[in-house]
């Protein structure tokens, strides 16, 4: 059965963005795109009848338009309600066990910065799914391959973002590119620390780091099937800002949770909130524990929820 | 600097101890925490766990004595500091390696099953006012236990007692974590208690959805039915309450500047037992002047306050 993939849609630019995204997403997924307008709904209200018949009426004008622009089957258009926009999404998605949820990038921040307490910061923090944002602008670029990017630093975290990024690459007829970042030295006990090396002659733990970083990277790459163009880079610096440098290059930038907390909920790490942040392009975070779905396989037990 | 009342035996705490992690990485704005720790933990006799952190690149082969030494040393160095700032309160050193301190943190208060996890405000931040960095930010984002979080420069501050505990109370069921953290800590400080509650402005008068109702109204009644039975209920010797107008997250900020403690509820929706900041709590934990702590949900048929057993000191090395 496809599952639905949820759109959160605004009347703006970055709603638009949203759908963009949101489409593409749900094609190479294989979902369902469902167009949503999330509306806020004081509490005492939630449950009257009048607000029932207001939100099907939201949904069949407002949502007419852009639910005309998704193409292919299963693609659906609702309202609904909660006592935040972000709630009401991640209700949804609860329920009806979607595979993703896209969203703008927030209209308050500048250049589509994640807004503490924003929609799509809240859902970043426990979605029962993959979260995506979608750069601002991302509609007026109009369709093209993606140009994909996944960061990998060995974790099991970050070797299902490579997964997803190798999935979404064959079903997009998509480059790859996987980064890993050598850190920066100098914070307490870091091995590339001139406190180790001041304690051992000949001691160099930068050129071992990088070395090793550069031997995970490589043993990475060697195991993605041959066909697929897949490049990798090391990068420098702080994990999250480094990422930031390069996601300009990118349209879609692929993270995992952090390891730790509850399975199957996107929970950002330092890395990919700092990514969030600052990036260029539109990114896509995966919950904890693989979805079979995500990754295009036929993984029963896996897929069972 | 003292703290807290003097010991009155006739009304020792419960016998079960609270227990209290303090997380520390040697730097100045630590002492915010650790002072939090303390005021906190010394009225109450609570089991306190000072935890350091010391991060690791994940990339590097761990096979360098050199490197272990100058953890140990580092740790030392930490545990050294952390005690001048306790004052003579004992606690317990956990020394934690791994490539997230948040993640260490969070994985400590687990198994000691934590009631309370303390932690700094940024450097970044205001002076004053509490402002999360990336441990404290990724903290209050899906942590096991409640979350305290000190203002920077809090421990610069002249010594008090905690005499007044404010609990944001919105009378939905997501609060009642909140609510019995408060009243226990209440209970134990011997503070009062102030219920705080908001009739949002965000509230149309006549919302566009229930046509009928006057929102704001039926609101208002909401709440303050919900404060009045939750203030005749709770279990402690004092207690006031408030219903205003206004934005939730303001009304509550403003609060900060005249309560010593803070305490706020995760928000509705999510995975349960974690911590998680909605919108209101979001703004709070930038902008209030006081410790604040933020607590999980609750799943249905838990207890309304967990005290965990005490458990024995431990060295943990993680890796």
């Amino acid at each position: 059965m496809r599952r639905p993939l949820i759109i959160g849609h605004e009347d703006t630019p970055e709603g638009a963005d949203a759908l963009a995204l949101g489409a593409q997403l749900a094609h190479a997924f294989n979902a369902n795109p469902v167009v949503v307008r999330a509306v806020p709904v004081p509490e005492s209200a939630l449950n009257a009848p009048e607000s029932t018949e207001a939100l099907k009426a939201v949904a069949a004008e407002e949502l007419k338009q852009p639910v005309a622009r998704l193409e292919g089957p299963g693609a659906a258009a609702e309202a609904a309600a909660s006592t935040s926009a972000a709630r009401a999404l991640h209700e949804l998605a609860e329920g009806r066990n979607a595979i993703a949820i896209v969203v703008g990038s927030s209209d308050r921040g500048v250049l589509g910065r994640i807004v503490p307490g924003s929609t799509a910061e809240r859902l970043l923090h426990g979605a029962p799914c993959a979260v995506g944002v979608a750069a601002r602008g991302y509609a007026a670029e109009g369709t093209r391959p993606l140009r994909l990017a996944a960061a990998y630093d060995g974790s099991e975290e970050a070797e299902q973002a490579v997964r997803a990024g190798v999935a979404l690459a064959r079903r997009c007829n998509s480059s790859l590119t996987l980064f890993t970042v050598v850190g920066n030295a100098g914070s307490d006990g870091y091995p590339g620390d001139p406190l180790v090396d001041s304690r051992v002659p000949g001691m160099d733990t930068r050129t071992r780091q990088e070395r090793r970083a550069r031997e995970l990277l490589d043993d990475r790459v060697g195991v993605v099937p041959a066909d697929l163009p897949v490049h990798a880079r090391l990068l420098h610096g702080a994990p999250g800002q480094a990422l930031v440098d390069v996601s300009e290059d990118f349209d879609l930038i692929l993270v995992g949770s952090r390891g730790y907390g509850p399975l199957r909920r996107t929970f950002l790490g330092s890395t990919s909130r700092r990514l969030f942040n600052g990036s260029h392009c539109s990114v896509l975070a995966l919950p904890r524990g693989i979805d079979a779905d995500v990754l295009g396989e036929k993984a029963d037990s896996l897929a069972a929820r | 600097m003292m703290a807290g009342e003097s010991e009155d035996p006739l009304t020792r705490p419960e016998p079960s101890k609270l227990r209290i992690v303090v997380g520390c990485d040697g730097e100045e704005q630590s002492r915010d925490a650790l002072e939090l720790a303390r005021q906190l933990a010394e009225p109450i006799e609570a089991e306190l766990t000072v935890a350091a952190v010391l991060t690791y690149d994940p990339l590097l082969p761990f096979d360098l004595d050199p490197y272990e030494a100058a953890l140990a040393e580092r740790f030392d160095q930490i545990f050294e500091f952390a005690a001048e700032q306790l004052a003579g309160e004992s606690f317990e050193c956990c020394r934690l390696t791994g490539p997230s301190p948040a993640g260490e943190l969070s994985g400590l208060a687990e198994r000691l099953e934590a009631d309370l996890l303390i932690v700094g405000s940024s450097h970044r931040g205001r002076l004053g006012r509490i402002y999360p960095g990336s441990v404290t930010d990724s903290l209050l984002s899906g942590a096991p236990c409640p979350i305290a979080v000190a203002p920077r420069g809090f421990s610069d501050r002249v010594a008090d007692s905690m005499k007044v505990i404010g609990v944001g109370f919105d009378a939905r069921p997501e609060a009642d974590a909140a609510l019995g953290l408060a009243v226990e800590l209440a209970t134990r400080l011997r503070a009062r208690l102030q219920l705080i509650a908001a009739v949002s402005y965000r509230l149309p008068i006549a919302s566009e959805f229930a046509a009928p109702l006057d929102v704001r109204a039926v609101e208002r009644e909401r709440l303050e039915t919900g404060v009045g039975d939750a203030a005749s209920s709770a279990s402690v010797e004092r207690s006031e309450t408030s219903v205003e107008d206004g934005y939730p997250a303001d009304i509550l900020v403003d609060w900060s500047d005249r309560v010593d403690l803070l305490v706020i509820g995760s928000r509705g929706y999510g995975p349960l037992r974690r911590v998680l900041l909605g919108g209101v709590g979001a703004q709070v934990v930038r902008r209030a002047g006081c410790p604040v702590i933020v607590v999980p949900r609750l799943a249905v048929g838990d207890p309304p306050q967990r005290t965990s057993a005490a458990a024995g000191p431990i060295e943990v090395e993680g890796r």
